[in-house]
């Protein structure tokens, strides 16, 4: 039996804890680095903090959090690329954070970095460096090349789950043929490559129908079609370089992609609170998994899309949506994972569980691993 | 007890004690025993933030803790539903209606030899007069030992010939209480539903207490004292001998008639009608039983309304109030396909006017209790099953901790 606290699901305390132990001490995702835009500025709520993110005079963000340090409420960039930023009592101040209007004192300032085609943050002072912080994770995401894509929906969910809850579900594909019929064709998932770090970890997965011999799906076959390439008039030993062909094309160098990459769905998950997955180079999903406020029975579930378009495309607007779980479908995988996630919860209040636990399988690794590494944030004054 | 007389009725604290020393040490009606008639029939009966799984296996009823024990998910939806096994969807664990586990996918993925412990936590579950008991407790005490006397009272009406034709949950804003003491006394029907007043008599009624239970035998087919006009025949009288066959034009202006008019014609038919072994007064009148701590059934000869008051999961001030009806199926017919379990509002006419108008009181109740002018009820003779109940959920609470 794996000892996972099932009080850490549902007590306020424990997400106060978790909060000031785990998320003030890590690196949180803010938003793709587009979002910061041709306005310079953006802002993100990262669970019980906001941060504003604004771009300096040479382009480089600097982030604070969204608050007047003096009287409260919400901050406001303004006259960017050389501006300031103001709050509603007349306060101002400078991108640097220092007063200089009627609120006198500086700013609360937060570390901001950009990897991997994101913008990340750090609220308190314990982290270390970003780059030491994510590791090995920014040379594989520019390997992947998700700086070369395109935002195209962004999506926040609040569901009726601990936030703790949606993360498993990333964190693992043993539930994938069962919870998601529709994939059994795309994805081998009862193989995993399965990679753990200090913090962080990677899971691959071959795509079906690449290979000879192997069955393509209608799922495979779409997301070539979308591509240029058509499955069917293409031998299977030659799939592969078709698909890089049509990367090239769209004007994109692949030289640093291999073909490991380009036939694997790849899940990186990145401590505490983030999920990439994406496949053929081609498309690209941002999971997001931000603790409620004040609920440790809700959280908010943020989905991004990301495709591939032609390098010199103008680049359409995100289609941007704030909805409650259960007021439309999203899709039919996310809508499958939800359900369970709100059926785990409304399960993990039952004496049955609080008395008998859980138990994890080896293909559940990633969730061991994310309650491992939450448990020693949880029980050390430094985890480092 | 309650340190302020709103305690019982507002207090996080005391939601938590009702929880620890009663709803997990009495016996709970799960649901009809009609809705178990096949094997692999199932439903589910939520309390708190439990939900019991009830299933029929071959002979046997089972209840088990409705999560899969592999990673908590809430196993079958909730209402009724019918399978050979049961299937978790998320990681698609499946097991026996015995509860044992059947199948694991990857099995070889996990480190434990032997993974029997992981089957479906059980529950204790009885059969009795027709209806489903669970207990939440490892060892009960018997539930003849519950019911008492009650048990052969409801066999009389073989409740397992009744067949669930509608069932509906409401969130109510109120204690589960305040909805439970509305139900344990007819004193406030004169006012609050006045439209019954012609068909039933609230006033002269017999009570009789077992144990913690009680039954109120409330004559219908006969005006109440208080209604305006005894002898005229009101819509809700008109509709009560039309179900008898009789023709309610027949009875104007000698509305005192009708309940032996109602006994006679339903005695002339009463093997068509399977009700042989009741006796007059139970071919007409509500034997409204109270079962310690929550329950109502309305038993009349041809229909059983059965109203469960439970505890919100979190918040003292709400509540589940759940309701169902139950018709008594002719010998040898086929039974009727069984509705949905409908989740309804409060205020949009769903539930009905009885308890739409109860509704409202309730909330008033609730509402007030909040008040620090809030005094405890100045109970009449006709609320008498409000005070005892009281002294029955005092006893459960001063019962010594014991660990579940």
């Amino acid at each position: 039996m794996t000892s996972i606290s099932i009080e850490g699901y549902v007590s306020l305390e424990h997400a106060r804890r978790e909060w000031s132990a785990v998320f003030e001490r890590t690196w949180l995702l803010v938003c793709h680095r587009s979002r910061l835009g041709e306005r310079g500025a953006t802002t993100s709520d990262l669970g019980r903090t906001r941060v504003l993110v604004v771009a300096g005079p040479g382009g480089e963000a600097r982030g604070f959090v969204d608050a007047c340090p003096v009287g409260g409420g919400r901050l406001e960039a303004i006259g960017l690329p050389r501006g300031a930023v103001a709050c509603r009592h007349g306060g101002t101040w400078t991108l640097d954070g220092a007063a200089t209007g009627r609120c006198d004192a500086p700013l609360v300032s937060v570390r901001v970095g950009s990897a991997g085609g994101y913008l990340w943050a750090s609220l308190g002072r314990e982290a270390p460096s970003l780059e030491t912080y994510l590791g090995t994770l920014p040379a594989l995401i520019d390997r992947l090349g998700l700086g070369d894509y395109t935002l195209t929906r962004d999506l926040s969910i609040e569901v009726d789950c601990n936030w703790k809850v949606l993360a498993e579900a990333f964190n693992e594909g043993y539930h994938v043929p069962s919870t998601h019929p529709e994939l059994a064709d795309l994805i081998d998932f009862s193989r995993a490559h399965i990679a753990v770090d200090a913090h962080h970890n990677q899971v691959l997965q071959p795509l079906l129908g690449l290979r000879p011999g192997e069955t393509m799906g209608p799922a495979l076959a779409g997301m070539l079609a979308e591509l240029g390439v058509d499955a069917k008039a293409t031998p299977r030993e030659g799939l592969v370089s078709a698909v890089r062909a049509r990367i090239e094309a769209m004007g994109w160098d692949t030289s640093a992609l291999d073909d490991d990459t380009l036939t694997q769905n790849y899940t990186i998950n990145v401590f505490p609170n983030v999920s990439f997955s994406g496949l053929l180079s081609h498309r690209h999903f941002l999971s997001r998994f931000r603790p409620h406020p004040v609920d440790p029975e809700r959280s908010i579930y943020d989905f991004q899309e990301l495709i591939r378009l032609p390098r010199r495309q103008t680049q359409p607007a995100p289609v941007l949506e704030h909805l409650r779980y259960g007021e439309r479908s999203v899709s039919t995988t996310i809508d499958q994972d939800l359900a369970n996630c709100v059926a785990v919860q409304a399960g993990l209040r039952s004496h049955a569980v609080r008395s008998r636990g859980i138990v994890l399988g080896a293909l559940e690794r990633g969730v061991a691993h994310l309650h491992e590494t939450l448990g020693r944030y949880l029980a050390a004054p430094s985890p480092g | 007890m309650a340190a302020h007389a709103n305690d019982e009725l507002c207090s996080d604290a005391f939601r938590r004690l009702e929880w620890e020393r009663l709803w997990t040490r009495t016996w709970l009606l799960a649901g009809a025993a009609s809705d178990l008639r096949q094997t692999g029939d199932r439903f589910t009966f939520e309390v708190g933030a439990e939900s019991i799984l009830v299933t029929r296996d071959g002979d046997a009823v089972r209840a088990f803790y409705n999560v899969c024990p592999h990673r908590g998910r809430r196993l079958v939806d909730g209402g009724c539903g019918h399978a050979r096994a049961m299937r978790c969807g998320y990681h698609g664990w499946t097991f026996r209606l015995d509860g044992s586990l059947a199948f694991v996918p990857s099995r070889e993925t996990f480190a434990e030899p032997d993974l029997a412990e992981r089957g479906l936590a059980p529950v204790a579950c009885e059969v009795a007069g027709g209806l489903v008991w669970i207990h939440l407790a490892p060892s009960p005490p018997p539930l003849d030992a519950f019911l008492g006397p009650v048990r052969a009272l409801l066999e009389r009406y073989a409740l397992e010939t009744f067949d669930v034709r509608e069932h509906k949950r409401v969130e109510l804003a109120c204690n589960w209480k305040v909805a439970l003491d509305g139900a344990n006394e007819s004193y406030h029907a004169a006012l609050v539903h006045p439209q019954n007043l012609g068909v039933l008599d609230e006033v002269n009624t017999t009570v009789e207490h077992f144990g913690d239970h009680a039954r109120e035998i409330i004559p219908f087919g006969v005006p109440s004292p208080n209604a305006p006009d005894g002898q005229r025949v009101t819509p809700e009288l008109a509709a009560f001998l039309a179900e008898a066959g009789l023709s309610p034009g027949a009875f104007e202006g000698r509305a005192g008639e009708a309940r032996r008019a109602v006994q006679l014609a339903l005695r002339a038919r009463a093997a068509e009608l399977g009700l042989t072994a009741l006796d007059d007064d139970q071919l007409t009148d509500d034997h409204n039983f109270f079962l310690f701590p929550n329950v109502i059934l309305n038993v009349f000869a041809r229909t059983l309304i059965v109203v469960r008051h439970l505890p919100h999961r979190t918040d003292p001030e709400r509540m589940v109030f759940d309701q169902m009806q139950l018709e008594r199926r002719r010998p040898g017919a086929t039974p009727p396909a069984r509705p949905a379990t409908a989740t309804v509002r409060s205020g949009t006419g769903a539930l009905g006017p009885v308890v739409e108008q109860d509704a409202v009181q309730f909330a008033r109740v609730q509402e007030s209790a909040r008040s620090i002018a809030f005094r405890p009820p100045l109970l009449g003779g006709r609320e008498d099953r409000i005070a005892r109940m009281r002294r029955a959920l005092a006893r459960h609470l001063a019962e010594p901790e014991s660990p579940r």
